[in-house]
């Protein structure tokens, strides 16, 4: 039987997640013999489609990144999100909560006419995805636990249990029982609750739980401190993307 | 229950037999045990199934004890199923079980037996009905009324044919959404019940089905005075550990794994989570 | 049971035996502002005077990530039993802790009796340790806080002397690795009079006795405080994560990374998650908050009782003090049973 083939494309990201994922790809799977990287603008150069396994970083934020995912699509048996930015849109989407023309000028000032884009949005608003690998970045772990279940032909881990439970397990202090304000209680978890356990609170980058309780999170936040203000900024860091923005 | 090993959680490495496919999305595969050994189990049971190093999955034995080995109706949804769907003869699954308490077929020996089975609710079922057919003579009046999404999805279709020709049991059919290549009834599995005649004091009534479907079969055998404890409903519910631990397949107090799959409805209306 | 008292001056050279004597001494050890139960090496670190830990010492019998099964995918399909016999004390565990022990013991032992649990639990010795309650502590109105039994010794601290009640033959190889003398009625005698101070401390409590709460919840299957209580809740599972008699897990089957070879793992697991109750084909049988914080109270007030005989809530207030909405159950159980009273 021959190897898996994967591959690598980023879309609008800091490509953060590939270089953490290329070291472990390479260090453990490929020197195991399980897979063959075969496109990986980080790491090689040529391009070869026939692809296994696509994992794509990086939101969507232009007319023309569309066909190209869409290829990447047609050339995959599997597609991944990888990161914050594929998954949730991440912190692209922060833009999706001002006038985009306020944006573009913010950025381009009077040349914002020459770079064209649209609200931000995760992959899976343009393609359909087979799994995902949360987190900004992605936990080194997590991603090669995901890839050995993605091989075994498995899903990818839901994620749905929140940060509290490996934080929990792992008898750190809870940062809300010392009063600072903390998202791990409606954020995905497998992460190993890593910010809060070096007394970091969680800002969210793995995206929300399915049916997070958010305005009893709201409360709880206020309770630690923030303003309303503060926490609606402090929710949208990486949960910005609303799937209303792009109709 | 067997204890067929000595710790809980080590399977006992089986064999596919067969497989046998009965719609794209499901199969029926034949299991057996190591050195000859039998599983013994009561219709209704279920065994957890394991695929090594992917995973287990509760499945219903849909075959009756009286059979040779034991067969296990299979829907492709989860990583499990997914993967022993990819599986053939000659390869080694994992077995614990069988589980769960199963239908009381010897209580029901000289009665009439009412089958309602609603899709894949048909496997557990098909136990009962290949142990009443075995044991035919045992049992009064035998009725199955089986109902399907579409005519596609019918499980078993050779032998729901074969029972259709048999004097032995009244199979009543029906399909939610009918197409070209059904002429029998169309509509929700309680159409069955119009113009049918049972004698409530003697039947018991066996439901297994989607969620969905168990209020309304329960009511109409009430409506037709079958009494709460002969009414017997076999129930879903995430059962992980098959001894009454691990939680997850809980209903108010009692664990579906040990105290169930298969409840009275004497039971069921005392437990506020079960329908 | 006998008693002894030895000097509280004496207790380095008890935890300097036991370290000598057994592969783990598990204790109580300061982590911030809270406490957890961590391996030591010698006694420095150790402080008796806590209220509670993060996690209770069940951890040691059960813990968190648990390998119960070893198998291999190779041409010899193989599984077997990871059994881990290491000898183990846990020292100053409070009452209500030790309550716990056995209750879980009465889970895991009889019925389907788990070999992973029964091979640690037999290998374990506990020293208890009487302690005082805070703000959320309860112990008081759901147990008594003088425990007769799932230990092998139990300490009383008198100030100077320490009161040892000695259950085990094990225990009492322990006590007699340090000088020590038989207790007379007088230290008996001071200590109830401090288990009754310590009984009197309790701020929260459960007005009603807790062993009638079956009776209290029939008919309230639809009380408001359901829905109440899960408009506050978060679904984090902290709660059910911090019990010392939840027991609720998942079992999952792991690869390791050359695909050789894995291990079937228990991992804590419980009710008040989201997905606990979820089947494969996506119908999740206790879809939200209010049922399952409805499920958890039926859990420790009725369920096991009806099994069981026994509450499984030891009143520890580990959950409370956890939980970020700050829901407990002797609110509960007070809004449950005040109206019983109108």
């Amino acid at each position: 039987m021959s190897k898996p083939r994967i591959a690598f494309f980023d879309f609008a990201s800091c490509e953060g997640c590939q270089l953490e994922a290329i070291n472990f790809v390479e260090e453990f799977l490929v020197l195991l013999g399980h897979v063959d990287i075969v496109q990986f603008r980080e790491a090689i150069t040529e391009a070869e489609w026939d692809i296994d396994v696509s994992f794509v970083e990086g939101s969507i934020t232009r007319e023309q990144d569309i066909p190209r995912l869409e290829e990447i699509r047609e050339n995959s048996k599997v597609v991944i999100a990888l990161g914050a930015c594929a998954c949730t849109g991440g912190v692209n989407a922060i833009k999706n909560t001002r006038p985009l023309e306020d944006v573009r000028a913010d950025v381009y000032g009077d040349k914002k006419d020459w770079f064209p884009t649209f609200p931000t949005r995760p992959i899976d608003q343009v393609i359909k995805v087979d799994g995902y690998i949360y987190g900004c970045p992605i936990d080194r772990n997590d991603f090669l636990k995901n890839v050995q279940l993605i091989l075994q032909g498995k899903k990818t881990l839901r994620h749905n249990d929140p940060v509290c439970v490996e934080c929990r397990l792992k008898e750190n202090e809870c940062l809300l029982t010392l009063g600072k304000p903390c998202m791990g209680p409606i954020t995905r978890g497998g992460c190993g609750a890593i910010d809060p356990t070096f007394g970091h609170p969680c800002t969210g980058c793995r995206g929300l739980v399915d049916d997070p309780n958010e305005n009893a999170a709201m409360d709880v936040l206020a309770e630690n401190g923030l303003t309303v203000e503060d926490i609606k900024s402090y929710m949208t860091i990486f949960n910005a993307f609303r799937p209303e923005d792009i109709q | 229950m067997p204890a067929i090993t000595e710790n809980s959680y080590v399977p006992l490495i089986s064999t596919i037999k067969s497989v046998q496919d009965l719609t794209p999305t499901e199969k029926v595969f034949e299991v057996e045990l190591p050195g000859g050994r039998q599983l013994n189990h009561d219709p209704g049971q279920f065994v957890q199934l394991l695929v090594p190093g992917i995973g287990e999955a509760p499945i219903s034995i849909c075959s009756s004890p009286t059979d040779n080995n034991f067969h296990l109706t299979i829907r492709r949804v989860g990583d499990v199923t997914t993967a022993i769907h990819n599986m053939k003869e000659g390869d080694k699954v994992g077995i614990r079980g069988s589980f769960g308490n199963g239908f009381p077929v010897e209580e029901m020996k000289g009665s009439d037996v009412l089958i309602i089975a609603g899709g894949i609710g048909l496997a557990p079922l098909r136990s009962v009905i290949r142990y009443i057919l075995a044991n035919r003579a045992e049992y009064g009046e035998f009725t199955i009324l089986h109902g399907a999404r579409t005519p596609s999805d019918r499980l078993f279709k050779d032998e729901l044919s074969r029972w259709t020709d048999s004097s032995e049991v009244n199979l009543l059919e029906t399909v939610d959404h009918p197409d070209e290549s059904w002429s029998g009834k169309s509509g929700v599995i309680t159409t069955l019940f119009k113009g049918l005649t049972v004698d409530p004091s003697r039947t018991y009534a066996l439901v297994c089905g989607p969620p969905v479907m168990y209020r309304f079969v329960i009511l109409e055998c009430l409506g037709r005075g079958i009494p709460d404890k002969q009414i017997l409903v076999s129930l879903e519910r995430h059962m992980k550990c098959g001894l009454g631990k691990c939680g997850h397949c809980q209903i108010n107090g009692v664990y579906t794994c040990q105290d169930g799959p298969v409840f009275t409805f004497n039971q069921v209306k005392n437990l506020e989570e079960a329908l | 049971m006998k008693q002894f008292i030895f000097q509280k001056s004496r207790m380095k050279e008890l935890i300097s035996y036991l370290i000598s004597a057994y592969p783990s001494v598990y204790a109580p050890v300061p982590r911030g502002k809270h406490f957890v139960f961590d391996k030591i090496a010698d006694a420095s670190n150790v402080e008796f005077k806590y209220i509670r830990t993060i996690l209770p010492p069940k951890k040691y019998l059960m813990p968190q990530h648990e390998a119960l099964v070893n198998f291999t995918l190779t041409e010899n399909l193989e599984f077997k039993e990871e059994l881990v016999t290491d000898r183990q004390v846990i020292l100053g565990v409070r009452p209500g802790d030790i309550r716990a022990i056995k209750l879980l013991d009465d889970v895991m032992m009889n019925r389907n009796k788990d070999r992973n649990y029964i091979a640690r639990r037999e290998n374990t010795v506990i020293i208890g340790i009487d302690g005082i309650p805070d703000e959320y502590s309860y112990e008081d109105s759901v147990m008594d806080l003088k425990v007769e039994e799932g230990f092998d010794l139990f300490m009383t601290d008198l100030g100077n002397m320490i009161l040892v009640d000695v259950a085990t033959e094990e225990g009492m190889k322990i006590i007699n690795s340090i000088e020590h003398e038989p207790a007379t009625e007088r230290y008996l005698n001071l200590r109830e009079n401090i288990l009754n101070s310590q009984r009197e401390m309790f701020t929260a409590r459960i007005d009603i006795q807790a062993k009638l709460l079956p009776l209290v919840l029939e008919g309230k299957w639809n009380h408001p405080i359901w829905e109440e209580m899960g408009r506050k809740c978060l679904s984090c599972g902290q709660c059910i994560l911090v019990c010392p008699t939840c027991y609720c897990f998942n079992v999952t089957d792991d690869m390791a990374l050359s695909m050789e070879e894995g291990t079937r793992t228990r991992h804590w697991d419980g009710c008040q998650l989201a997905d606990f109750t979820l089947v494969g084909h996506g119908e999740n049988f206790r879809d939200n908050a209010a049922a399952r914080i409805r499920h958890r109270f039926h859990r420790k007030f009725k369920y096991h009782l009806d099994v069981f005989s026994e509450i499984f809530c030891t009143g520890c207030g580990r959950c409370w003090e956890t939980c970020p909405s700050e829901i407990n159950l002797v609110e509960i159980a007070n809004a449950l049973s005040s109206e019983e009273v109108e």
